[in-house]
């Protein structure tokens, strides 16, 4: 048996006592794997921490984190919605410059006017011409726009 | 108070107190086979930690005895911290034997030490099956699952390791 085949044979825990007879290297080396053992085995009796609070306190500390995590979600949301309820028209009008709806941007243009004189009851008087007012009189504008379906009157009394 | 802020976790409080018990029985058997494969203290324990967190993750998974998964999970963790870091195994002064005999004390402590650092020079598979057949005891059979290897090649890594840690410790001696 050669010491190579005597390392295996050891390291299996198979029988090499007649190659141990004779050879001082293979003897030393199974003392060395015979104390290993013994070593090996008194390793069992050594004292050792114990992590199991230290796993506790982790596994709180992250459900800490997730539930502030949560609540952050949460709250994001939250403001997310209020922008959006302060942002959104009013009247499901699309967005856009607010305007006054008593003040009329564009008022229509006027193509001609016919001016009336005369007392309440009386039969008006109409011409085409520029107005011409008379004290005490009604003095009554009509004027004719762009849209065929807006006359504005102006009446004056005096 | 522990369950109850488990069970607030995330698990029912069934399964707190299960994952507890568990945690209880097998923390010294984790912190020990993640002390041999790392070879410092406080390496183990952060280990330790990592494997019972994700424990408390898949608690709801597992069937059975979590042995088995506990020491794969350990010794795939480990083998990532192995990859991480440059092994240096320190002797450790708290772990002396109280044996009377002062001079049995220390050649026993020395080799231990030696032993620690021998297996941190120890191929990851190799340095894997020797832990959980010597140290922790368990069959060639248990080691091959856990190991996901034939039983023939654990009994192959364990040959080679012992010859390995022998002439390691043979030549500091």
């Amino acid at each position: 048996m050669t010491c190579q085949e005597c390392e295996l044979r050891l390291s299996l825990e198979q029988d090499v006592s007649e190659h141990l007879a004779t050879c001082a290297a293979c003897r030393a080396l199974a003392d060395e794997m015979r104390e290993n053992a013994a070593a090996i085995a008194s390793f069992a009796d050594d004292p050792l921490p114990r992590v199991g609070h230290r796993v506790t306190a982790e596994i709180r500390a992250q459900s800490r984190s997730r539930q502030i995590q949560r609540w952050g979600w949460a709250l994001a949301a939250a403001a997310m919605v209020l922008v959006l309820l302060y942002a959104w028209p009013r009247g499901g009008r699309p967005p856009g410059p607010a305007r006054d709806p008593l003040i009329a941007y564009a008022p229509p243009k006027i193509e001609s006017a016919e001016v009336s004189v005369g007392r309440p009851g009386d039969r008006p008087r109409t011409r085409r011409s520029a107005p011409h007012r008379k004290p005490a009189d009604t003095l009554k504008v009509k004027m004719f726009t762009d849209d065929p379906d807006v006359v504005i009157y102006w009446l004056v009394e005096e | 108070m522990a369950t109850k802020e488990l069970a607030l976790a995330t698990l029912p409080r069934k399964e707190a107190v299960a994952f507890e018990e568990v945690m209880a029985a097998n923390d010294r058997m984790v912190v020990g086979t993640a002390y041999r494969l790392l070879g410092r203290i406080e390496d183990a324990q952060d280990a330790a930690q990592e494997v019972f967190l994700r424990l408390f993750k898949n608690f709801d998974r597992i069937d059975g005895d979590p042995r088995a998964w506990l020491y794969r999970v350990t010794v795939n963790i480990c083998n990532d911290h192995h990859r991480r870091r440059t092994p240096v195994a320190e002797p450790d002064e708290s772990r002396a034997d109280p044996s009377p005999d002062p001079e049995r004390v220390m050649a026993m402590d020395e080799r231990k030490r030696l032993l620690m650092e021998g297996l941190q020079t120890l191929a990851e598979r190799e340095r894997a099956a020797v832990v959980l057949r010597e140290f922790e005891g368990l069959s060639t059979r248990e080691v091959a699952a856990i190991l996901g290897v034939e039983e023939v090649t654990v009994r192959s890594q364990i040959s080679i390791a012992r010859v390995k840690l022998a002439k390691y410790v043979r030549d500091r001696k």
